[in-house]
C-alpha cells in the first residue's frame, strides 16, 4: 500500500552544498531560499564558537545572533550583508564584517555568498564561506 | 498498473551466456497505468523489443520518461519501430539542464556522424519536454520527477496509479560523501520519489569491496541500497543497472547481501523479461 506524501526533501543542490561543506576544511554556512541557516560545517562551528544547532534559525536571527559590524564598529543592516546581496543581486557577493562569537571573541572575518540558483533561475539557497582576516586569528 | 522490464543492465549491453538469467539489455522499463496509456522509463537498448512487440498495437501517443542522457539510457531510442511511424505522437521528458535543451542535448547522439538521421528528421510526432518541478499527469498516473545524485543532470521519477507507487532510480548514488544511517531523510537525495514506494527499482551496481574505487561515479553499492531502502520505508526493492562485469552468478551473490542488510521488504534482482503487477 502506498503511504503518506512524502516528507520534503531539500532541493538537490543544497544536499551536494551540504556534502561539500561537511567535507571541506573551509568555514562554509548554508541557508535555504528564505535565508534560514540550515547548516554549517565544523570549521564554521571553530569560527562561530558554537556547534550546529539542531533548531532552524532565520537570516534575521543570524544576525542578531553574531551581531556583525563594520570596520568602523557600526552595525551593518541585515540588507547589506553579504548574502543578502547575493540573493538581491543573483550574483556572488563579498564583504568584510565583524562579529562577536557565542563564545564571546570578537572575529574579523572575509566572507564570500553565493546564491545558490539552479535551473528555471529559480533560486533554492545560499551559501557563505568566511574565514578570518590574517593577523587576526 | 503494471511494469516490465525490457533492459536492467547499466553502462553497456552485456549480450551472451553469462547474463541469460537477467538480461544484458540496458535501461528500459515498459509501464502500464490501469488506463492502458503506454510510459517508458528509459531507452537503452531494451527499448528495441518493446518497440517490436508493440507492432501494430502501440498507442497513438507514447510517453518516454529519460532519467539522464548517458548513453545506456539513450542508444536504443533510434531502433524504437514507433519513433518510424508518423502516426506516433511521441513525448520525451527528461532532466532539465541549465544551459541547454533537451532537443540539443538528444540531437547530440541523434544525428550524424553517431546516427545516420537526425532527430528533426523522424516520422512520429516529437514533443520534448523539460521534467517540470511539479507534478504531472499521463493517462491515469501521477509522474512526480526529482534531481538526484549521479553525474550530470539527472532525475528519479515516482509514478503513482490507484493508489500503487512505483520509484525509478537508476544512476543514482545518494551516499557520496554522507552515512545513510545517520543523516536526516530531507538530506538525502532521492528521498521524496522513493518515501513508502510499493515498488523502488534502484542502482545497485557495486558491492561493497568495489565501491571505494568507484567512489563519484554515480552509482550505489550493497549497502548504500540497503540503507537507502530502510530509509525510505519502500516495501518492494528491484536491484536495477547490474554492473557489466556482473555476471549471473555474481549478481545473486550480491542479491542475498542486500537481504541480509535490510529486511524490511522483498529484495529481488531487476530481471528481463519480468513483469510486476501492482493489483
Amino acid at each position: 500500500m502506498t503511504e503518506a506524501a512524502p516528507r520534503a526533501q531539500r532541493h538537490i543542490a543544497l544536499i551536494l552544498a551540504r556534502d561539500l561543506a561537511a567535507n571541506l576544511a573551509a568555514a562554509i554556512l548554508l541557508v535555504d531560499a528564505e535565508g534560514n541557516l540550515v547548516f554549517f560545517n565544523e570549521p564554521a562551528e571553530r569560527i562561530l564558537g558554537r556547534p550546529y544547532a539542531e533548531a532552524q534559525m532565520s537570516s534575521a536571527e543570524l544576525a542578531k545572533t553574531f551581531k556583525p559590524v563594520d570596520e568602523y564598529g557600526e552595525p551593518i543592516p541585515l540588507q547589506d550583508l553579504p548574502l543578502s546581496q547575493a540573493f538581491r543581486s543573483g550574483i556572488p557577493s563579498h564583504g568584510h564584517l565583524r562579529i562577536e562569537a557565542v563564545d564571546g571573541r570578537t572575529r574579523d572575518l572575509e566572507v564570500v555568498a553565493v546564491p545558490l540558483r539552479v535551473e528555471g533561475d529559480e533560486l533554492v539557497g545560499g551559501l557563505a564561506m568566511f574565514w578570518e582576516r590574517a593577523g587576526e586569528a | 498498473m503494471r511494469a516490465r522490464f525490457w533492459g536492467s543492465r547499466g553502462s553497456l549491453a552485456t549480450p551472451g551466456p553469462d547474463t541469460v538469467r537477467y538480461g544484458g539489455n540496458t535501461s528500459c522499463v515498459e509501464v502500464r497505468p490501469d488506463d492502458g496509456s503506454l510510459v517508458i522509463l528509459d531507452s537503452g537498448t531494451g527499448i528495441r523489443a518493446l518497440g517490436a512487440q508493440l507492432d501494430g498495437t502501440a498507442p497513438k501517443r507514447i510517453d518516454i520518461l529519460l532519467s539522464h542522457l548517458h548513453l545506456d539510457h539513450l542508444e536504443g531510442l533510434g531502433f524504437f519501430a514507433p519513433l518510424w511511424d508518423p502516426g506516433t505522437e511521441l513525448h520525451i521528458w527528461g532532466p532539465p539542464s541549465p544551459t541547454r535543451s533537451l532537443s540539443d542535448r538528444i540531437s547530440q547522439y541523434l544525428s550524424p556522424p553517431l546516427f545516420p538521421v537526425r532527430l528533426q528528421e523522424v516520422p512520429a510526432r516529437l514533443q520534448l519536454h523539460d521534467a517540470p518541478h511539479e507534478p504531472w499527469m499521463l493517462g491515469s498516473a501521477t509522474i512526480t520527477a526529482r534531481s538526484i545524485i549521479h553525474r550530470g543532470p539527472t532525475v528519479g521519477y515516482r509514478i503513482e496509479d490507484a493508489g500503487r507507487s512505483l520509484a525509478y532510480l537508476t544512476d543514482h548514488e545518494p551516499a557520496l560523501a554522507v552515512d545513510l544511517s545517520t543523516v536526516a531523510p530531507e538530506w538525502v537525495s532521492g528521498f521524496d520519489v522513493a518515501a513508502g514506494a510499493d515498488v523502488l527499482i534502484h542502482d545497485c551496481q557495486y558491492t561493497e569491496a568495489e565501491y571505494p574505487d568507484r567512489a563519484g561515479f554515480g552509482h550505489s553499492s550493497t549497502k548504500h541500497v540497503a540503507d537507502f531502502a530502510r530509509l525510505a520505508g519502500a516495501h518492494r526493492l528491484l536491484l536495477f543497472h547490474h554492473d557489466p562485469n556482473h555476471d549471473d552468478d555474481e549478481l545473486e551473490t550480491l542479491c542475498e547481501r542486500v537481504r541480509e542488510l535490510w529486511d524490511g521488504g522483498e529484495v529481488d534482482l531487476a530481471r528481463e523479461g519480468e513483469e510486476i503487477d501492482f493489483s
